[in-house]
């Protein structure tokens, strides 16, 4: 019986791939990098079932010694803003996609990671990632019209976790900064405005720290367990920027570095012309500067020409975007040394024209 | 050591005789000679002819796995490449079906990867196309999609296999 019947499916109906028990189909994807997996997700619903479930996860990880994937991110161009666009009757921005659009900083392409495993209605706003490779977007809060939630998530395990709710300030005046701790479990994230700090550290409730700053935090990053912002000191004729740090909201780790971006001028009047970009360091421990990087001046020439540019950043990366310029310049650092300047290009047009976006290690160990 | 021989049954009753030692590299045929040995050779009912032909001829070729030898190394390795060269899509499956069934770990592992390298670089039509994959994603998703599509990412490489989907 056994035997007639196998012996008609061989000649009858021809096996295909999905027919193939799931530890097959777990050893043959497990045969393919992180990106092509992600990619093939898209092929057909059994797929997207297989290559979601923990234990094809696990398997491919247990295969391939480096499981993240080095991105570089856009967020979507937001609604509001841009008050200073002059068209007559501007179209009405489409809302973020359930897509995060990202630059495969390893293959050299753009590819979209899909969001749509969120349980939340348009828009989602991601907004930055932690060092541990988890993302963190803005989702409107269900049952809320105005509020918003922050979201830890982890696209490629196709996981989430919604935070405890925060007062509808926080989402539209904090900074979200994430990770930078050395322990825990790489869920540590902080909500930074001018007056206070919440940071949620996995303990299940947000704590709140006075931060007490002199005006609003420019360019805050979150490293080695501080805070670290710049903050306008000077008067209304002349701005004076400082360097201000909120030490002790989670353990931090030694050795922590900080990038500071600049225009090179050769003399100290206001007017003076820049010749170059630089890319300086500042050793947390020693507090030492020291230079990490020089834009050349071919690729300087690009953005010496515009009125407007956005540099963000992450561990030894930093991007730089103009306006009007349709790519983006990008110093990566992550192989030592004086680190190597690239453009990437293909980048979609957005709302003013300038990207925003950050750095984002996804990998399969990302856990919530 | 005198080489034993044993006998295999296909699932349409072929009968395929290999050195034990060849045999013994699938422990599911290791388990089944462990205490006794059937009369009228070890039954498969789950292999056709046609797959347990190519199977043995792996068996046979891999009986005896050089250690420290690299040229005999990569001789077997070259013939790896040729065994399954000119071997079709549906014979690749059954051929992991049968590894999978008879618990060869080599054979398991070198059908694995080929599939795999087939796939490497495809986009996902492509991918479909090539192994007969039917798009079930709903309208919901595709229309999606589409709109995606309008709002002018597509100067985006590799990432459009999604919306060239519509066009089917």
């Amino acid at each position: 019986m056994e035997t007639s019947s196998s012996a008609a499916a061989a000649t009858e109906t021809a096996t295909n791939l999905l027919q193939l028990p799931q530890d097959s189909l777990h050893q043959i994807f497990s045969g393919l990098p992180l990106r092509q997996v992600l990619q093939c997700r898209s092929v057909c619903r059994a797929l997207l079932h297989t290559l979601s479930s923990p234990s094809f996860l696990l398997h491919h990880q247990h295969y391939h010694n480096t499981p993240s994937l080095p991105l570089l991110s856009l967020r979507p161009s937001q609604h509001h803003h841009h008050h200073h666009h002059h068209n007559n009757q501007p179209p009405p921005p489409p809302p973020p996609p359930h897509h995060l659009l990202s630059f495969d900083l390893l293959l050299r392409r753009w590819l979209r990671l899909p969001l749509h495993f969120l349980p939340f209605p348009p828009p989602l706003l991601p907004v930055t990632s932690s060092p541990q490779g988890l993302l963190f977007l803005w989702a409107p809060t269900p049952d809320s019209s105005s509020s918003l939630s922050l979201v830890a998530a982890n696209p490629i395990t196709r996981t989430h976790r919604v935070l405890p709710p925060l007062g509808s300030a926080w989402s539209r005046h904090g900074t979200v900064l994430a990770g930078g701790g050395g322990g825990g479990g790489g869920g540590e994230v902080i909500v930074l405005t001018e007056i206070a700090a919440l940071v949620y550290g996995g303990g299940g409730e947000w704590r709140k720290y006075s931060t007490n700053l002199p005006s609003k935090p420019r360019s805050p990053v979150a490293v080695g367990g501080r805070v670290v912002a710049l903050c306008d000191v000077g008067s209304p004729w002349r701005s004076h920027w400082k360097m201000y740090w909120c030490p002790g909201c989670w353990e931090g780790g030694g050795g922590a570095r900080l990038l500071m971006v600049g225009g090179l001028k050769s003399s100290f009047s206001i007017n003076a012309a820049c010749s170059t970009i630089v890319i300086l360091r500042l050793d947390l421990g020693t507090l030492q500067w020291d230079e990490a990087g020089r834009m050349p001046p071919e690729m300087f020439t690009c953005f010496q020409e515009t009125s407007k540019f956005k540099v963000f950043g992450g561990g030894e990366r930093v991007c730089f975007s103009a306006r009007r310029l349709k790519r983006l310049a990008v110093w990566d650092c992550s192989d030592g040394g004086k680190g190597d300047w690239t453009w990437i290009d293909g980048v979609p047009e957005s709302g003013d024209g300038l990207c925003r976006g950050f750095f984002y290690e996804a990998s399969l160990t990302a856990v919530l | 050591m005198s080489t034993k021989k044993i006998t295999l049954l296909s699932s349409d009753n072929e009968l395929f005789t290999v050195d034990e030692e060849a045999a013994n590299q699938s422990l599911t045929i290791k388990h089944l000679i462990e205490d006794t040995e059937p009369e009228n050779g070890v039954p498969l009912p789950q292999v056709h002819s046609k797959i347990l032909a190519k199977v043995t001829e792996y068996l046979i070729k891999h009986a005896n796995e050089p250690d420290n030898d690299a040229a005999a190394k990569e001789e077997l390795k070259n013939w790896d490449d040729k065994f399954l060269e000119k071997v079709n899509h549906e014979t690749l499956f059954d051929l992991i079906l049968a590894a999978n069934y008879l618990d060869i770990k080599g054979l398991l592992d070198l059908t694995c990867q080929t599939v795999a390298d087939l796939m490497n670089g495809m986009s996902v039509v492509e991918v479909r196309k090539l192994f007969n994959i039917v798009n079930d994603f709903t309208p919901e998703d595709e229309a999606e999609v589409r709109k995606r599509r309008k709002r002018g990412t597509k100067t985006i490489g590799p990432s459009n296999d999604q919306a060239n989907q519509s066009n089917h």
